[in-house]
This record gives structure tokens, C-alpha cells and sequence, in this order.
């Protein structure tokens, strides 16, 4: 299904606070687009929108091509899967799947025909005439999103689907609905605090802070090259430096705190703020690092061992092997591996 | 003070609340068909001048002379009922969905007959409309006083329900406000309504202050079918006439609090 | 978290929302009239009434008939009467009914039900039941005299039904239903959690109810406090039955007057708004006292 969804200058305020500012992006047709922010990042506010729930305050919404914006939301065909589900307590599983359907007038062998495919394809056609409180958690958002496939819809859109989940029942679901929907190439938005399952689940990752849009791009360009420290700092971790470029000799170099190392392409003279990966920095041996540092603390987790430790006045983070874990006391050696350093605008 | 004594110092108040309760009715309740002076009581007020263990002729002579009444207070009571519902629904569901400026003050202006005194709405209604006086006034009264039930108890299922969040689920499934009114929103609102027919029902049935002054001639509402006896009749006639009172309230109050539960609506009558 | 578009919209370009925003006040419109129609139309008409007089319609607007209230004996004493006895039997009926109150919420025992249910029976009984079960009680060939009688042979309590305290257990007897109801829902609304937290800390169950609860459910008591005395205060029914000498009520005072010809109007409608402006007052007052205090409740 090719079907283009694209937001323009997106506004919304609620009284003196703006949830949303300015949002404009093209949703890639047929992949799934994952919204990744903090609360208050004003991204349940923008699915919202796009859904038609809520009124923007500025900006349009189009189809592909038409502009979509005063259309209510019923009449949009978006499918919608809730946080909390909202499905109907007074109908049965299969009746709430069937809703859509009734809705628009199918009749009663066809619905039923179509609803089981759905909740076939949710892998939980037994349930059918279960009751909604009768069923647990993971059987409500599986009825939940065969609700929204069953009358085939042009969009689906979900707002923290998984989010009401307990850890283990997340990660399985997680999974098949990753699979279900790539199955399906319906044009998907996914908007979620967990940054797991943006990255996972995301074709495209679309970072939100304070109401508008930080970054945008594939998880992996978003995750090796963070536009801003908060980027840096919210997906994955990240050790944060201060630096410069400076002109030597003729050359450009880039001047860390500790190390000196030849400038990228193209880097301007002034500061500049270093951003380094914990899996990006190795512990060598003796002397063959860029510098050495102090080990302030080891924790072990499992496949690797994440230590601080305190080099040249700064505090990082290094992930290392979970063998031979050098404990808390211990003098090593660090080094970085230059193409990994993502360098970033100061004072962002 | 350990626990059990609290428990039994409520349990003992409360027990002798309800015997104060109780005894007056159970009283009358004998008065009615037993004779009185089995019950070591003098007779010429309380009976007739039978003398079987049992004797229901009071009972008789009420339904000889009241039936009317009793069929004028049914009436009314179900004509309540269905305005209540047809007012009193969707206005509870547009007053606690979706709130337009105003609303606060119209929920406030329909519950105020419940707190103020029945006498003088009733004075209002006759300065106003009195040439209407009869069963249509005292229709009016009575839907002062019972569709604020209605609507409470709609607006208290509509807003602890968070039914906003299926509507929005219905939607986003493309029903229209029609669909949703009738495939979401009513069937969730069935156990309010009852419970909310029942309520009007019982102070429909009841009321007798306000039913009193606005009507005009016979036939009256079955309460005042009491208020003739206790003037007129002998206590075994008067307590025949409170018995079947009785008998219509009871249950009706039985399967509100059945039905109604925790949240039973506070109920704020004049009396 | 996706919020129904209820409420908030700024202002806008798409007819949509007006639309929108018209369609819950249709909705209302019957309930609207009905109230305008029925409530304040006759209010407003009655208080113009109140400032005419009767035998002099074309007089012009004149508080006499205000002043009469307080000029007339029987007037002021019904007014009087009445407050005091709305007092006295809200502030009783409130305290005692804590105790029942109590019980529903915090403990789980066999027949709960029950007890609830026959406590809250006399809701839907009229003043006058509640006088004639007063005089079959305790009347002058009441129950419980005649029961004295045969075990002691003197009759008690005979006739006190048509006394005052006669008077008061039948006020009484209708408004601890209401009191119980309005306290309970109020005691429901406090968190236990809190009452556990002090109980972790040492207190035992009496001091949990003197340093939490009371303070917690005082706004309570007082709004528990206005409803009893306002609907106390415009209840008429008992005493049209018990009818003791010598003593009358303000709400039966506008009862006589409106039965008895030739009626006074002006009188009976200032009396009426006197009436009014009383349970109005103190009932708003109180609930802002009660709202000041912090908690507030339904």
C-alpha cells in the first residue's frame, strides 16, 4: 500500500503552553515511522492530529496530495491502536473487532468473515466470543489492533501500544507485531517513549523534544550521528566533550580535552562538542591508548560490564568485555575510535 | 481503644438506629391485619369491631375506595419515568462530555430543587400556572424533583466510565455521532438508566408535599390516600393504607440498593 | 495519550468546530426550558408577588409584606421555630450518624445490606408517614405506652408523639437516612491508605479517627450538616399530622395560609422566599466553608 501521509507546519497550544510547534515531515509510504520522545515531547499530540482527534491550531495534513486536514476523523480511515485499548466492554472480542465494519454498514456473514481473518492474523481466532474483562493484557492489545486492521485501513497509527505491557510480555509482542506489520506494508506511525522498540520497529525514527522535531532519519544514522546532545543522550548513552578545532600548522585539528587528533573534513575553526559511544571505547593495553584513567566503578550486566571512569577531568562511560572486568581502583588505558566520534554544534 | 471496641460502639448505634426504624413499622405493619387486642392494645382506635385473629378488611375498604389513586400515582410515576429519560439522557451526556461554558451552572440549577423547600416551589408553580392546577401541575413538581436523579446518576456513570475514551476509540473505527451515540454510548449507560428509572419511579411515588398543593380535587397521588386516613380513619384503616405504601416502596428501594451498589446516589427528599 | 477534542479549541477557521460545540447545547434544550418554565419563571413571578400586596395589587412595590414577617407573633415565632429545630436536629443527626457511616465503610460484616437498606427506607417516606408513625408509637393510645402500661401499669410516654420530642425523633427519623448516605460517600472518598500509614505508626484506632479522619471528613460534617438543615427546614408534613398546640413552622404557616381563604398571596410568597433564602444561603455558605477547608465532595 503506497499511501503518503504528509504533515505540514503542524501547530498546537493548549492555553500558554504549545504542545506542538511547527511539525513538517513526509511519512514514508508503505514503513513504519516510530516517534520517539520524552513525555511532554508533544508527540501523542501530533498522532492525535494526523488521526484527526484533535484540531491543529496551524498547518494541514495531506493524503496523498489532498489535503485531509478538515476531514473528521471518522471518515478518515486511520486505524488507531489506543494505549490503553478502549475496547468495548459491552461487546464481545469478536463483536469489537467487527465494529469498524458494522460501522460502515457491512453485512453481518461479511463482517464476521473479515473479523476472524483479523483476529486469525493476531494468531487469537479462539477468543472470539470471549468477554473483553475475561481476557489478560496481551489477548486485549492483540483484539485491540485486529479491531483496527479488520476494516483495512489506508494508515495505521499507534500511540505506545505496548506501553501498558509487563517487560517480558512487551518484548515477545514486540516482536510479532514488528513482523505483522512489516507483513502487512500498511503505511505505520508508531509513537513510543521506549527507545527499544522505535529502533526496532522504526524504518524511519523521528526524535521529538518540546513539541517540535530534534532529529529525523534511519535508526542507524540517527544512533552513529546524533544531530544534538540530546539525540546523543536519549537514544542509546553517550559521553559528551567538550572540544575545538584549531588551526595547526596548516592543518586543521580537532583538540579534545586529552587527545589531538586530525580534524574531519570540512570542520570550521571555534568549539565544538564530541560525542563518543561507551562501545566505542576500548580498554587496551598499557600504553596504547589515547589516555588513561582511573576506574571510579564496574557494574556487571550480564553480556558486557560498564565502567566509569574518571580521564583528563571528564567522567565516561565504557562498556567493555565481561571477562577479566577491571574493578573499582584500577589505572587503564582508553581508546577511541576516531570514526566513531560524532561531533555536534556547541550549546545545543 | 482496641479494634473490636470501635466496631461494636458503631455496630451498637447503628443497631439501635435501625430498631427505631424498624419498630414504628412493624408496628403498623400488624396494626394493619391483626387484631389489636392480641397485641395487648386498646381497640376502639386501633380496630373495628372485629374479632378473628386476622382481618384484613382494612385492606378492603382501602382498595374499594383508592384504587383510583393508586392507579393516578402509578401514571404519574411512569410518565416520569419516561420524560426522565428522554430530558434528562442526553443532556447528562452533553453536560458531562462535553461541557460548554454555562454547564456548570445548569447542572447546579437542575439539582437546587433537591435542596430547596418544596412548599415554596410548589407556591412558585401555583402564583404562576395556577388555573393548570391539577395532574398536569403536579406532573410539573414532580419532574422538579426526579429528573435531577436522572441526571445525576447519568453524569456520575458518564464520568467515573470515562466513556470520552471509547467514544474516541468509536471514532477513530469511523462511527459517526449517531453510531457512536447508539452502539457505545447507550448500551454502557443501561445499568445508569435503570438504576435512575428506579430512583424516579420510588420519588415519584412518594413525593406528597408538593403533589398535594398543586392538585385539584380526585383523584389524588397514593400518598395522600394516607394523609386522608390518618385524619379520617381508624389507626387499623391508616395502617392498612401505610402497608401497601410500604409494600411499593420497599422493593423499589431494595433494587436500588441492589443495583445501585457502592455508588448509590445520594437522595436528598423533601419531606 | 490521546485526548477527546472536547474541550479545548482555539479559535478557528473550520466551521466544524462551531458546529461541534452547538451540539451538546441542543441536546440540553428540553432540560432547558423545562427548567426555565418550570423553576425560575414561577421563583422570579413568586417574588414579584412577594413585593405586592395582596388587598392593594396596584400600590406599587413595597416590602411590607417582609416586615410583617417579623412584625407578626406567629410569623416571627414560626420563623424562629423553624431555624431552631432545623439546627437541632441537623447538628444531631450528623453526629450520631458518623457511627453508621463509619461502620458501612470500614468494616465487612454478614447482612451489611440489610442494615444498610432499612436505614435508608425512611428516605422515600413522606413528613406526614413519619408523623403518623410518631403517633402510633407514641401517641395517647400509642404502642409503646400501652406496652408500658401492661408491664408496669402506668403508661409511659403516652402521648409525647405529640410533643416535642415527638417532634424531633420524627425529623430526626427522616434525615438520618440522608445523613448516613451524604457521610458515607464522603468517608469513601478518603483514602485508607492513610489511615494504614498512621496505624504503622502507633496510632490505635481511636487516635487514627481523632488525627485523621475528623480532620479529614470536617468539610464533610458540614456540608452533611446543610443538607439535613435544609431540607429539615422546609418540611412540613409532620407536623401537619402531629399539629401541636401552640407551636408552628414557617413552611406551615404558607400551608395554612394558601389552604385557609381569603388567601394572602404577598404574605404567603415573601415567606416563601424567606423560606428560600435561608436553605439557599446557609447551604451555599456552608459548601464554601466546606470547600475552604480543602477536601470537597460531590
Amino acid at each position: 500500500m503506497n499511501i503518503l501521509i504528509e504533515a505540514h507546519n503542524l501547530r498546537k497550544s493548549y492555553g500558554f503552553v504549545t504542545a506542538v510547534h511547527d511539525f513538517s515531515h513526509s511519512f514514508a509510504p508503505g514503513r513504519i515511522t516510530a516517534i520517539l520522545g520524552p513525555s511532554g515531547s508533544g508527540k501523542s499530540t501530533t498522532l492525535a492530529m494526523i488521526a484527526g482527534l484533535i484540531d491543529p491550531d496551524g498547518g494541514s495534513i495531506s493524503l496523498n496530495g489532498t489535503d485531509i486536514t478538515r476531514l473528521p476523523a471518522e471518515r478518515r480511515d486511520f486505524g488507531l491502536v489506543f494505549q490503553n485499548y478502549s475496547l468495548f466492554p459491552h461487546l464481545s472480542v469478536v463483536d469489537n473487532v467487527e465494529f469498524g465494519l458494522r460501522v460502515r454498514g457491512i453485512d453481518k456473514a461479511e463482517r464476521r468473515r473479515r473479523a476472524m481473518a483479523a483476529l486469525e492474523q493476531v494468531h487469537i481466532p479462539n477468543l472470539a466470543d470471549r468477554r473483553i474483562l475475561q481476557i489478560s493484557g496481551g489477548e486485549q492489545q492483540r483484539v485491540a489492533l485486529a479491531r483496527a486492521l479488520a476494516f483495512s485501513p489506508r494508515v495505521l497509527l499507534l500511540d505506545e501500544p505496548l506501553s501498558a505491557l509487563d517487560a517480558k510480555l512487551r518484548e515477545g509482542l514486540r516482536a510479532e507485531l514488528g513482523r505483522l506489520l512489516n507483513e502487512l506494508s500498511l503505511t505505520a506511525i508508531y509513537v513510543t517513549h521506549d527507545q527499544v522498540e522505535a529502533m526496532s520497529l522504526g524504518h524511519e525514527l523521528i526524535i521529538m523534544r518540546g513539541g517540535r522535531i530534534e532529529q529525523s532519519g534511519t535508526p542507524l544514522e540517527v544512533y552513529t550521528r546524533p544531530a544534538t546532545p540530546f539525540v546523543a543522550t536519549f537514544l542509546g548513552s553517550a559521553n559528551l566533550l567538550d572540544g575545538e578545532y584549531l588551526q595547526i600548522d596548516g592543518q586543521t585539528r580537532l583538540r579534545l580535552p586529552f587527545v589531538e587528533i586530525p580534524a574531519p573534513e570540512g570542520a570550521t575553526v571555534g568549539p565544538c562538542q564530541v560525542m563518543v559511544r561507551p562501545e566505542d571505547i576500548a580498554v587496551v593495553s598499557d600504553g596504547n591508548g589515547h589516555l588513561s584513567g582511573e576506574v571510579i566503578s564496574s557494574v556487571f550486566l550480564g553480556n558486557q560490564a560498564r565502567l566509569t571512569v574518571t580521564a583528563g577531568g571528564n567522567t565516561l562511560i565504557v562498556d567493555t568485555s565481561n571477562e577479566a572486568i577491571p574493578s573499582p581502583g584500577t589505572m587503564v588505558s582508553l581508546q577511541f575510535r576516531e570514526a566513531k566520534l560524532c561531533i555536534m554544534p556547541k550549546g545545543v | 481503644m482496641p479494634k473490636k471496641a470501635g466496631f461494636i460502639f458503631c455496630l451498637v448505634v447503628t443497631v439501635a438506629l435501625m430498631a427505631m426504624i424498624l419498630l414504628p413499622l412493624v408496628v403498623v405493619v400488624l396494626g394493619s391485619c391483626i387484631n389489636a387486642s392480641l397485641l395487648g392494645l386498646s381497640t376502639d382506635l386501633w380496630s373495628g369491631s372485629r374479632h378473628d385473629i386476622f382481618d384484613f378488611s382494612a385492606f378492603g375498604y382501602i382498595f374499594e375506595n383508592y384504587s383510583d389513586w393508586a392507579l393516578f400515582s402509578l401514571e404519574l410515576a411512569i410518565a416520569c419515568v419516561a420524560i426522565c429519560l428522554l430530558i434528562a439522557v442526553p443532556a447528562g451526556y452533553a453536560l458531562a462530555r462535553h461541557p460548554f461554558p454555562g454547564s456548570g451552572l445548569v447542572e447546579e440549577l437542575v439539582l437546587m430543587p433537591l435542596s430547596l423547600p418544596g412548599i415554596t416551589l410548589s407556591m412558585g408553580l401555583l402564583a404562576t400556572y395556577g388555573e393548570l392546577r391539577g395532574p398536569l401541575l403536579v406532573l410539573a413538581g414532580h419532574l422538579l424533583y426526579t429528573i435531577p436523579f436522572m441526571l445525576k446518576v447519568v453524569t456520575a456513570t458518564l464520568r467515573s466510565f470515562d466513556v470520552g475514551r471509547l467514544e474516541t476509540a468509536a471514532r477513530s473505527l469511523g462511527a459517526s455521532f449517531p453510531q457512536r451515540l447508539f452502539l457505545v454510548v447507550l448500551p454502557n449507560l443501561r445499568h445508569a438508566m435503570m438504576v435512575g428509572s428506579l430512583l424516579v419511579f420510588a420519588v415519584s411515588w412518594g413525593e406528597f408535599n408538593v403533589s398535594f398543593l398543586l392538585n385539584r380535587g380526585r383523584p389524588q397521588t397514593f400518598p395522600a390516600v394516607l394523609y386522608d386516613t390518618y385524619t379520617n380513619q381508624s389507626i387499623q384503616i391508616s395502617s392498612a393504607a401505610t402497608t401497601i405504601f410500604l409494600a411499593i416502596v420497599i422493593p423499589a428501594v431494595i433494587a436500588i440498593q441492589w443495583f445501585g451498589g457502592r455508588d448509590s446516589v445520594e437522595v436528598e427528599q423533601g419531606a | 495519550m490521546l485526548t477527546p477534542d472536547s474541550h479545548i479549541t482555539a479559535p478557528s477557521i473550520f466551521s466544524v468546530r462551531k458546529r461541534r460545540q452547538l451540539a451538546p447545547l441542543l441536546l440540553c434544550v428540553p432540560l432547558l426550558l423545562l427548567l426555565l418554565v418550570l423553576l425560575v419563571w414561577p421563583l422570579a413571578h413568586l417574588f414579584q408577588q412577594s413585593l405586592l400586596l395582596t388587598d392593594a395589587p396596584t400600590a406599587g412595590i413595597t416590602l411590607r409584606n417582609y416586615l410583617e414577617i417579623a412584625a407578626v407573633p406567629r410569623y416571627r415565632h414560626a420563623l424562629l421555630w423553624s431555624l431552631e429545630l432545623s439546627l437541632a436536629v441537623a447538628a444531631a443527626s450528623t453526629l450520631i450518624c458518623v457511627a453508621p457511616a463509619w461502620l458501612f465503610t470500614r468494616y465487612q460484616f454478614h447482612g451489611k445490606l440489610v442494615m444498610r437498606g432499612i436505614l435508608t427506607l425512611p428516605m422515600t417516606f413522606a413528613g406526614m408517614i413519619v408523623g403518623f408513625l410518631m403517633v402510633i408509637l407514641l401517641g395517647r393510645t400509642g404502642f409503646i405506652p400501652q406496652m408500658f402500661e401492661r408491664l408496669t401499669g402506668t403508661p409511659f410516654l403516652s402521648g409525647v408523639g405529640y410533643q416535642f420530642p415527638g417532634l424531633i425523633l420524627a425529623y430526626l427519623y427522616f434525615e438520618f437516612p440522608r445523613a448516613t448516605l451524604t457521610l458515607e460517600s464522603a468517608l469513601n472518598k478518603l483514602d485508607s491508605r492513610l489511615e494504614q500509614a498512621a496505624r504503622s505508626l502507633g496510632a490505635n484506632r481511636w487516635q487514627v479517627f481523632r488525627l485523621v479522619v475528623l480532620p479529614a471528613i470536617w468539610p464533610a460534617l458540614i456540608s452533611t450538616f446543610a443538607v439535613t438543615f435544609s431540607v429539615s427546614l422546609g418540611s412540613f408534613g409532620v407536623l401537619l399530622v402531629l399539629s401541636i398546640r401552640r407551636f408552628t413552622l414557617l413552611p406551615l404557616e404558607i400551608f395554612t395560609q394558601y389552604i385557609a381563604p381569603p388567601t394572602d398571596q404577598g404574605i404567603a410568597a415573601a415567606m416563601s422566599l424567606t423560606l428560600l433564602t435561608v436553605a439557599l444561603v446557609t447551604g451555599y455558605g456552608l459548601r464554601r466553608v466546606a470547600q475552604r477547608m480543602g477536601v470537597t465532595h460531590a
